[in-house]
């Protein structure tokens, strides 16, 4: 059991997009050893269908990926999500068989990107606020 | 298991090797489900398996495969996608700080010995190409 205090909602999603975006892939590879004869039954039980897996994800993702990050944690989630994408682009032009659309893809790295470059512009924000107060802007 | 004579489309070098990539990928998926459970995800409806046991079914499939040599135009496609996606797959688990199934010097050197495999296949079909034209 993970513990609590450490749990972040926003984050979570997301984690559990990647894993689904990871396991569509398994999922596409088992049935190509499958389809080339591999017995594999006895070690991976039934699977959903590459369908059903792909709506799980984009299911998993547009819950999360509107959200405005609260956290660092959430924040470092949404740009580990938009890298996996680029990622995975790779593995399926390899595999020839991508999980969705390259403009989807493209749409949902965008927004996770700005999602998370409007969290640290925040940020940064705040810090320039911090820095104009007087007698503390001129330490630095 | 459908005997191969009885399916064109079954290749038992190419199935092998598909089902250790296949193993790969479900270790990444492990990584990621295990990340989301530690943020508090309800991954109760994803499958699960533990990682020794992955990673066991992963090391066997290519101590099988791997020293089989390609004889096919499938079974060698199969060898040089299980290369590209160790080196793939590396970037992939960076960009989730996290890492491979096999580890950065076992991982290289497994994509050598596949393309190394797919080397040999080529010098081979190469050679039968270069006899077929000086018959002709």
């Amino acid at each position: 059991m993970s513990d609590a205090k450490y749990h972040d909602r926003h984050a979570a999603g997301i984690y559990r997009a990647i894993a689904l975006r990871f396991y569509c892939r398994y999922v596409d590879m088992r049935d190509s050893a499958e389809f080339r004869g591999a017995d594999l039954t006895a070690s991976h039980g039934r699977l959903p269908t590459s369908r059903e897996v792909t709506d799980q994800y984009t299911d998993a993702i547009e819950e999360w990926l509107w959200e405005r990050p609260a956290s660092a944690t959430a924040a470092l989630a949404l740009v580990e999500f938009a890298g996996v994408i680029t990622a995975d682009r790779f593995l399926g032009e390899v595999l020839r068989d991508q999980v969705i659309a390259e403009e989807r893809d493209a749409f949902y790295q965008t927004i996770a990107l700005s999602t998370a470059a409007e969290w640290i512009n925040r940020l940064a924000l705040n810090e320039l606020a911090e820095r104009s107060r007087p007698g503390e802007g001129d330490a630095a | 298991m459908t005997a191969p004579e009885q399916n064109p489309d079954h290749d038992r070098v190419g199935a092998g090797i598909n089902h250790a990539i296949a193993y790969r990928l479900l270790f990444n998926f492990l990584q990621a489900r295990m990340q989301a459970k530690e943020q508090g995800a309800n991954v109760a409806g994803l499958p699960d398996m533990d990682w020794p046991t992955v990673s066991e079914h992963y090391q066997k499939l290519l101590d099988e495969w791997l020293p089989e040599k390609p004889d096919t135009i499938r079974s060698a496609r199969a060898f040089v996608d299980l290369a590209t996606v160790i080196l793939i797959d590396r970037q992939l688990t960076e960009h989730f700080s996290i890492g491979t199934i096999g580890g950065d010097e076992k991982d290289h050197d497994v994509a050598v010995r596949a393309l190394m495999a797919v080397g040999a296949w080529l010098d081979k079909r190469e050679g039968i190409e270069a006899g077929r034209h000086s018959a002709a």
